[in-house]
């Protein structure tokens, strides 16, 4: 008896110790890499600093969209049972969000993602000055979206930060820091869509021309002498021929963008306006592969802001809409497809005649014809030397120097085919920034800066200046309780 | 030779087919040796049973070696070469073992008798077997005669309703899909909460391609003390097949066979061609009218046949037994399209060697399914499609709506979409038990298991590109190899302590390696539609989209030891102490191991002086339980740690193109590990009136601690990705589970049994932080509603809470409808009410998805040769939001742009908003008839034919429910982002009611 448990135990025993090299649990790898084995060819760190560029490919939601729905320029309204979305978009153009409001949450997750991602980067390139401060001039221009629409946030640099609120103040002058230590550094010449000296100071003087908004104190004369530079540039951008000019399919030959993030149908996708604003049957005006979303529309009011001989009007869809054939397109009740620049109601149902047609759609990038893709191949345009001259205009006015401003004011309107003005107001350089840079994400912006963001509009009428900023999405809060509530959320 | 030229070609089949098997098993079993006995008379005789019908395939053997013969179908035998003097034993599986000395007789009959003992049910508990009467956690036993009938073509669907607290929920009409399985209650949120499946030892093989008609038992592991020896995948309890082994005695071939028809049970009652019209004009809607009356779900919906062999041999003499099975499945499904077939194949062999001291199994399995995989989408389109168009335009093409976004028309969605998967499994196991000395046994036991699915999907160009494909057409091919090899090697020691106290030990080590293997590519634009999917390289839409090829390998090992001790003492006292240690590549660095013990005892009350001898009672046991347990399974590779992977493209001015970009590929966490679940429990179980009356009753807690979900990860404070997975929170489960059988009446002739098989379950979410990590207060859970029904992308019916059960409903609760219109209550009592958007004060809970009640009632009744079976199956207390009527139930519904349900034309609503709102919220409660079978036993005589059995059998037979949607068995499937359980969606495959005929003959 004894010999056999003897026996039973040496089997075990030594089943167990053959099997000792079975109990090695370390964990497989093969469709990915460790991050340690990573970055050690000049290729490897080319491509994952790619991403502190690609991630910018989510501007065109994440940023646009609460730029834009939130202004008098752009609006979703809900059509019949289309686009309520448990009422975000409606939320956007009321001014009635809260800090449970999804999409904010997404533009949250889209700036302080992309700041954590450069953030891991730098320490990367830490021997190239060079590129360290490419990255943070990359990161500032995500810190200048983070200031602008939710001001008091974390500033966070690397792994020893906080996450901490930080004031609006506060982030403006790290962003100050930031940039002026950053742009000598950077390409002097041109290089497309990379962040260089020109793109840099563009931002610079985009965060002087709002300092008053972001720490309570103008500061007109660095705004005059950052854009200046800009302007004065000695690679040379300038007005193309139209406005629209810088928005066409393959515009990456322009010669007044300044700073673009590349798009492709295919390879980089997210250029969809065109779906987000044209009607389901213009699909066959355009030939496109799929059939659009009918959303993104336009407000009489701004529509009407335009003069008749404005070129710039062209960005507009408006009226009968015709199938590529020539033949009239119909809606799903049989109706002439024509869209209307005036409706009554932000919310329509189906029983509202005008609930598929209502408002005015926008071609300023223009429509890629024959796209089998939902993506079109337009780069999106940051910066672009009008807004420089109309900054600068701005910034003139504000120092007292009129007749400067209104020479730059008369560059850019007599492109378009309206006449030169002779007189300025505060009043006209928004409106003439609203006809030029109509759909180009900076609305809000601008409106803010001039004060008539909270005023009462069609559709909006909660007059809290306290929704000039966005609230700290709740969900962020409730994994950060470290993150500070906006005032008046 | 001269056997195979008289017998019968079926004889002479089986003849070759035993032989095969017996080479195979020869060039397996080297040890086998067989003596050549001295040969002095030749004794002959008839074996029969307590009914004095003779009994076939019993062993007769001379004692004391390996002679021996069998008796033939008439029971007689006759066995040569028998020493004078010995003595013959005569063996058969169930029966009593009888030896009888010949003396000088050459005739020797014998009656043999039941054996009780061996009678005596046996249970698998994982890693080994235990008494029914030893056991003292809670497991459930199946026999394959329990299963369900009708259309029945997976191991689940056959158990629907027969054991307390497993929830199996079949929503759907589709062959290819899989009910949701809840043992329990929902234990885990992004982990899984579906039981640890395990066939014959072998965990993880697919439960689906299993055929009912191979499985001998199934054993459910409800509580966490049995289910612990499966340590971090035991969590959702575990569910035990064996399927039917080979037994010494004649050749014994089964087959069966059923032809079925299943037609769509319920489906929602949409206005026809007269009704829109009528709505439209009711309601002032333009539209044009087509002139056509199409019902648009006829039109893509139809009869769908089934049928379904299976042919099983088995056989084998007293050292060495064999069962072999192939089984064949053909279903239509009603959906245009849809469809399944499946070849399973099993060969199951047993030996003994070395005098009885080497036991030795294999188990082969191999099944190739094919399915046909129809879009859903079609449903959702054919709802939406207006009933005055026609299907097709006067010159043969599909008809469309112009100017609509998505809305295809269904038919050319179903014809010109296919979507095809093979999926194969082959498995190999070999186990081989060697007992060392009497009572400890050595067991390994090793498997190879390869799973291919090969995926195959292809939409066809369309004039005006229909489909909105990009390219026109395009073809995506898909193919994964699993590769899972496991090793198992206990060793256990069972030793009679006195007369009546045994104690068995087992100790173990377990090894598994899984290899997950795959790639993919898609192209588009191809000249013809002819290539489908297989000449992918032909395509042009590769030239322009690099992101068409994509490739991936990953693997994960599983290390355990496992140890368990079972005492049972005076037959009265029952005690099993689990232990088992689990190490996964998978866990964080700072989690490698987990630890999971268990401990339960049993009380036999019937065997204490007090109630011994009580006529009334013949069995009552109290079992009481506790138990950890692990659940692994949501953790998917790669984890733990940081991985660069590609990660979208960047811009590189040099070459003027987009490049593949490289990033971390999510936010490791190091500290990942498995969901621990705790479970208490107590039960009874209960014999009474000589058997008429057994059950158990049945009480549990259920507690899941460290969650596994997705969390919000602060991206400020440098987390590049938005959400981690986290171990976070708990959530309890618990409940009462109640079981009994009756059997009214049990005579020769006639006999009735009813069986019950209940429980009651609490779901509720306890916590959803960690010190690390929260989730927000109120998690929103949406549910995708379907494709072309726009605006309704963020709507959230359900919610997770801390104190609420699993996606409880919230929303605003509607005061009256004015004008049409909702009005909602002032829940808070602030007086005001956002009417246009409720606020979050103004929202409350309005209804709990998850039943409250689940049961079934099977009753047996069986005359003469007649028997008829019949299942009753109900849910109760589960509440269901009906998006149907949310969506297209209102006065002007979709009209003109698209259909309505016939209830828009006399509803009060006329609202479009797609709010989370009591007003849609319905009772689920519900009783159906599940399934009946009516059968006859052809009495057979003395022909080949040992058994016949004809029957029709249906399934879904009647509803009994309040519910005014299409059925109230709805998925209560919980996926993250896209599928909440309890909400009712369009774009379902409506459950069907099958009629099916079928034979079963044993020769």
């Amino acid at each position: 008896m004894k010999k056999f448990i003897f026996t039973a135990l040496t089997v075990g025993a030594l089943t167990s110790l053959s099997l000792q090299s079975c109990t090695d649990l370390t964990e497989p790898v093969y469709d990915a890499i460790p991050a340690d084995q990573f970055l050690k060819t000049d290729a490897q760190v080319a491509a994952a600093l790619g991403p502190a560029y690609g991630g910018l490919r989510g501007i065109t939601w994440d940023w646009f969209n609460p730029s834009e729905a939130s202004s008098d320029e752009l609006i979703v309204p809900t059509r019949g049972g289309d686009w309520f979305d448990n009422g975000d978009w409606l939320a956007y153009s009321r001014h009635t969000w809260t800090p449970q409001h999804g999409p904010i949450n997404g533009m949250w997750g889209f700036i302080f993602g992309n700041i954590s991602q450069i953030n891991q980067l730098i320490p990367v390139v830490s021997t190239n000055k060079a590129a360290v401060d490419e990255l943070r001039a990359i990161r500032a221009f995500y810190y200048f979206m983070a200031i602008d629409a939710f001001g008091n946030v974390p500033i966070v640099t690397d792994a020893a930060s906080n996450g901490g609120t930080k004031t609006r103040a506060e982030v403006y002058a790290f962003l100050e820091k930031e940039l002026t230590e950053a742009i000598p550094s950077l390409t002097a010449g041109k290089a497309y869509s990379r962040m260089t000296q020109d793109a840099a100071n563009m931002l610079l003087a985009k965060l002087y021309l709002n300092a008053g908004v972001y720490k309570g104190s103008p500061e007109w004369q660095k705004a005059f002498d950052t854009i200046n530079k800009v302007v004065n540039t000695k690679n040379g951008f300038a007005l193309g021929s139209s406005t629209l000019s810088n928005f066409i399919v393959q515009n990456q030959g322009s010669g007044e963008n300044i700073w673009t993030i590349p798009f492709d149908s295919f390879k980089a996708g997210g250029m969809n306006f065109q779906m987000r604003t044209l009607h389901y049957a213009n699909q066959q005006t355009y030939g496109l592969g799929n059939s659009p979303w009918n959303g993104f529309c336009t407000l009489a009011d701004f529509y009407n802001s335009f003069e008749k001989t404005d070129l710039r009007k062209a960005m507009w869809i408006e009226g009968q809409q015709f199938a590529a054939s020539g033949a009239k397109l119909v809606d799903a009740k049989n109706q002439p497809l024509a869209f209307i620049a005036d409706f009554q109601k932000d919310q329509m149902t189906d029983a509202d005649p005008e609930f598929q047609v209502a408002g005015i759609r926008s071609q300023k990038y223009e429509i890629q014809r024959n796209n089998p893709n939902g993506d079109q191949s337009n780069d999106y345009v940051v910066f672009r030397y009008a807004d420089a001259l109309l900054m600068r205009a701005e910034a003139s006015f504000r120092l007292g120097k009129t007749a400067d401003a209104l020479v730059d004011v008369n560059k850019v309107r007599v492109r378009s085919g309206v006449a030169a003005m002779t007189a300025l107001t505060e009043k006209d350089i928004l409106a003439e920034r609203g006809r030029e840079m109509a759909w180009e994400g900076w609305r809000r912006n601008d409106m803010i800066r001039f004060g008539t963001f909270s005023l009462e509009r069609k559709f909006m009428k909660n007059l809290n200046k306290t929704r000039e900023l966005f609230p700290i999405p709740q969900a962020r809060i409730d994994a950060n309780p470290l993150l500070k509530q906006n005032p008046g959320y | 030779m001269k056997s195979y030229q008289v017998g019968r070609p079926s004889e002479r089949l089986l003849a070759g087919v035993k032989k095969t098997l017996f080479t195979f098993a020869a060039m397996l079993l080297t040890s086998l040796t067989f003596s050549v006995m001295a040969q002095d008379v030749t004794i002959s005789g008839t074996v029969k049973g307590n009914d004095g019908t003779g009994l076939p395939g019993v062993t007769v053997q001379t004692k004391g070696t390996t002679k021996g013969s069998q008796t033939d179908v008439n029971g007689a035998y006759k066995l040569a070469g028998v020493p004078k003097g010995a003595t013959l034993v005569f063996s058969f599986v169930g029966m009593e073992t009888k030896e009888v000395a010949i003396g000088n007789k050459t005739t020797v009959d014998v009656v043999m008798i039941d054996d009780t003992k061996a009678l005596e049910e046996v249970v698998v508990v994982g890693y080994g077997t235990q008494k029914r009467k030893e056991i003292s956690g809670t497991v459930t036993s199946l026999g394959s005669r329990d299963f369900n009938a009708g259309v029945v073509t997976n191991p689940l669907a056959a158990a629907q309703g027969k054991v307390a607290g497993l929830v199996i929920t079949s929503s759907s009409g589709d062959p290819n899909s899989r009910p949701t399985v809840r043992l329990r209650g929902t234990g885990s949120l992004s982990a899984g909460s579906e039981p640890l499946y395990v066939i014959d030892g072998v965990i993880g093989a697919p439960i689906e391609n299993v055929a009912p008609e191979d499985i001998q038992t199934m054993d459910v592991l409800r509580d966490a003390s049995s289910a612990a020896i499966y340590g971090s995948r035991g969590s959702n309890g575990v569910i035990l097949i064996t399927t039917k082994r080979g037994k010494s005695g004649t050749p014994t071939v089964d087959y069966s066979a059923y032809v079925g028809q299943e037609t769509i049970s319920q489906r929602p009652d949409l206005l026809n061609g007269a009704d829109f019209r009528a709505a439209a004009t009711k309601y002032k809607q333009a539209f044009t009218d087509g002139g056509a009356n199409t019902d648009w779900l006829d039109v893509i919906t139809r009869k769908a046949t089934s049928q379904n062999h299976n042919v099983g041999i088995s056989g084998g003499s007293e050292n060495f037994s064999y069962r072999a099975s192939v089984g064949y499945l053909d279903q239509t499904g009603t959906l245009l399209g849809s469809g399944k077939d499946r070849v399973n194949a099993r060969l199951n062999l047993d030996s003994k060697a070395m005098n009885g001291k080497l036991a030795m199994k294999f188990n082969m399995s191999a099944s190739q399914a094919n399915a046909d995989i129809a879009q859903n989408r079609a449903i959702g389109f054919a709802m939406n499609m207006r009933p005055t168009d026609p299907v097709f335009n006067s010159d043969g093409t599909y008809f469309q709506i112009p100017g609509t976004f998505a809305n295809f028309n269904p038919l050319a969605v179903l014809e010109n979409y296919s979507q095809k998967e093979k999926l194969q499994d082959l498995l190999f196991n070999a186990q081989a038990g060697y007992t060392i000395i009497e009572g400890l046994v050595f067991n390994v036991s090793g498997t190879l298991r390869t799973q291919n699915r090969n995926s195959s999907t292809f939409v066809k160009s369309t004039p005006g590109n229909l489909l909105s494909t990009v390219g026109g057409n395009a073809g995506n091919r898909f193919l994964n190899a699993t590769n899972d090899q496991q090793l198992e090697t206990t060793l256990s020691y069972t030793k009679a302590v006195s007369s009546n106290s045994t104690l068995s030990l087992l100790g173990g080590y377990t090894y598994q390696d899984v290899i997950n293997d795959g790639f993919g590519a898609g192209n588009n634009n191809f000249l013809s539609n002819d290539l489908g999917a297989n000449n992918l390289g032909s395509g042009l839409g590769i030239r322009t989209n690099p992101n068409l090829l994509g490739s991936y390998k990953n693997e994960y090992k599983l290390v355990s030891f496992l140890a368990r001790a079972q005492y049972s003492m005076a037959n009265k006292y029952f005690a099993t102490v689990n232990v088992r240690r689990d190490g996964s590549t998978k866990f964080g660095d700072n989690n490698k191991w987990g630890f999971f013990p268990s401990v339960s005892v049993g009380w036999a009350l019937n065997e204490e002086a007090f109630l011994k001898g009580n006529s009334a009672i013949d069995n009552l046991k109290l079992r009481v339980s506790w138990g950890r347990t692990g659940n692994s399974e949501g953790i998917s590779p790669l984890r733990s740690k940081s991985f660069y992977g590609p990660s979208g493209t960047y811009y590189d001015g040099g070459t003027d193109d987009f490049l593949p970009a490289y990033a971390i590929q999510g936010n490791p966490n190091p500290n990942l590990k498995w969901e621990v679940n705790e479970n208490y429990g107590a039960g009874l179980d209960f014999s009474m009136f000589k058997g008429k009356l057994s059950g158990s009753i049945d009480w549990y807690t259920r507690k899941t601690k460290d969650l596994l979900y997705v969390v919000n990860a602060p991206q400020e404070k440098g987390f590049v990705f938005p959400t981690i997975l986290a171990n976070i929170g708990s959530m309890q489960n618990k409940g009462v589970e109640l079981s009994a059988s009756y059997q009214w009446v049990d005579n020769a002739k006639f006999s009735f049994s009813s069986t019950f098989a209940g429980s009651f379950n609490k779901n509720k979410v306890l916590s959803l932080k960690n010190n690390d990590f929260a989730a927000p207060d109120q998690v929103f859970l949406q549910t995708s509603l379907g494709s072309f029904i726009r605006g309704t992308s963020a709507v959230a019916f359900s919610v997770l809470q801390a104190g609420q059960p699993v996606g409880v409903f919230y929303g605003a609760k509607v005061a009256k409808i004015e004008n049409g219109r909702y009005v909602f209550q002032d829940l808070n009592g602030d007086g005001k009410v956002n009417q246009a958007n409720p606020d979050r004060e103004d929202q409350t809970y309005i209804g709990n998805p998850t039943p409250v009640f689940v049961g079934g009632l099977t009753n047996n009744i069986k005359y003469g040769n007649i028997d008829f079976q019949f299942q009753l199956i109900s849910n109760l207390g589960a509440k269901i939001v009906n998006t149907n009527n949310l969506l297209l139930g209102r006065q002007d519904g979709r009209i003109a742009e698209s259909n309505a349900l016939k209830s828009a034309l006399t509803t009060v609503v006329n609202d479009e908003r797609t709010l989370p709102m009591d007003y849609y919220v319905e009772s689920g409660n519900y009783v159906r008839l599940n399934n009946a079978s009516l059968g006859y036993t052809i009495p057979v005589g003395k022909s080949v034919v040992k058994r016949a059995r004809v029957y029709v059998a249906g399934n879904n037979l009647l509803l009994f429910t309040k519910y005014s949607g299409v059925d109230p068995e709805i998925s209560q499937a919980l996926s993250i982002g896209s599928q909440a359980p309890g909400i009712d969606v369009r774009e379902t495959f409506y459950k069907t009611r099958g009629i099916t005929a079928g034979v079963s003959l044993s020769f």
